[in-house]
């Protein structure tokens, strides 16, 4: 058993009453400048910053891919466009070595049938939502593929007001999670003897608007 | 009123710079939960995909790229050499890319922004079927300001430089999964 200064026997030696005091707040009773809990608030609200500023971004960034190439693609019509050089690139972090054609699409008032060659592999055609999301893709076969398809508002775009509806049997209908975006038609260079045929394949390269 | 006012600066500081600041690292540098490194490689895993995680999302928007889903081809972006060193335009650099003989690659040096390298020869990349191949099937690239023999990408302007290696995931454009390779390294030759 231990005995201490206080208590001998279990019985309290000068037990006086204590007064009974407010207890004072953190701060205070530390005699710092900063609350303990505006640092907690400020970690908490630094998560949710992080979340708005993450889940924003793709809307709110000043130039993603779409933005950078309106300037340079009518709506709804094929555009080809030379090997991209300092000078002239379309977006950063191009492929360099490739012929594009390019389609931008804005699905507001009417669908976009699209008609594109891919004669072998490593040519690819990708469609791209507004925010650079590549929401389907088909790569150049051993095979030439000659493909037809049409894009359509997709679920994600319903705010038009009207469902998209099927073609007849020979379209294959796209759905687009945007209203805008970009099909890209992406041709790697072989070396300057195969460069003409390969605008030619690339200017087979075509987008029309569809009724809906 | 003093003590409100400096918790108030505080919050904000915390709040804003805290919030802003994890949320630009994440978007723009490496991460468990967005990327993997194989060397000096950086890989975005789910680039360009419509699943990718919001990261990605926001790391396309803000660089303004239109990459191809990563389940089609993957891009390996360097900003070092295999030693650590930061890749300038003063330094020359040796690659020896040994991947699938069949899958498409492409290699390609920018700025730190994405732009292209200006140069004389106006040479911006080499790819699988472009690139002169060795005896054996691999393809040495040196980047170097000034011309070298073989496939020579040329970085001037004493700049800091990318390398992106692009590597198609499945021989001959079909869903065949090429074979994996260990990526190739970045050996620094020399510097001004």
């Amino acid at each position: 058993m231990t005995v201490t200064l206080d208590k001998i026997d279990g019985v309290e030696q000068g037990a006086r009453p204590a007064p009974v005091l407010p207890r004072p707040k953190a701060a205070k009773r530390s005699g710092a400048l900063i609350d303990w809990r505006v640092l907690l608030a400020g970690v908490i609200a630094a998560g949710l910053v992080h979340i708005a500023v993450v889940f924003t971004t793709p809307r709110t960034s000043p130039a993603p891919a779409l933005v950078r190439l309106k300037p340079l693609l009518p709506a709804n019509k094929a555009v080809t466009m030379p090997a991209p050089t300092p000078a002239k690139q379309p977006f950063p972090f191009v492929m360099p070595e490739a012929l594009y054609a390019f389609c931008r699409f804005d699905l507001s008032v009417d669908n976009l049938r699209v008609s594109a060659v891919l004669p072998e592999p490593g040519w690819t055609l990708s469609l791209h939502s507004a925010f650079g999301d590549n929401f389907y893709i088909m790569p150049g076969q051993q095979k030439r593929t000659d493909i037809t398809f049409v894009i359509a508002p997709g679920i994600a775009s319903a705010e038009i007001g009207s469902s998209p509806r099927r073609f007849g049997s020979g379209d294959v209908q796209i759905p687009a999670p945007t209203l805008e975006g970009i099909v890209m038609v992406r041709a790697p260079l072989k070396g300057l003897a195969y460069r003409a045929e390969t605008e030619a394949m690339l200017a087979r390269t075509s987008c029309t608007p569809a009724k809906r | 009123m003093r003590r409100l006012l400096l918790n108030l600066v505080l919050f904000a500081l915390i709040a804003g710079g805290l919030g802003y600041g994890t949320a630009w690292t994440m978007m723009e540098h490496d991460s468990r939960v967005s990327t993997r490194r194989f060397g000096p490689w950086l890989e975005w895993t789910s680039l360009g995909r419509t699943d990718a995680d919001p990261y990605a999302r926001a790391h396309i928007a803000r660089r303004g790229m239109l990459p191809l889903a990563s389940s089609y081809e993957t891009r390996y972006l360097a900003n070092t050499d295999s030693t650590g060193g930061a890749l300038t335009s003063s330094c020359e650099y040796a690659i020896m890319i040994d991947l699938a003989q069949n899958s498409f690659w492409s290699i390609a040096a920018y700025s730190s922004k994405g732009a292209l390298v200006p140069n004389a020869a106006e040479r911006y990349a080499f790819n699988s079927w472009t690139a002169m191949r060795e005896t054996d099937g691999k393809a040495l690239v040196t980047l170097a300001r000034d011309a070298r023999p073989g496939n020579w990408l040329p970085i001037g302007g004493g700049s800091q430089i990318n390398i992106v290696l692009t590597v198609a995931n499945a021989v001959d454009g079909g869903t065949t999964p090429a074979q994996p390779k260990p990526l190739p390294e970045i050996a620094r030759q020399g510097c001004r």
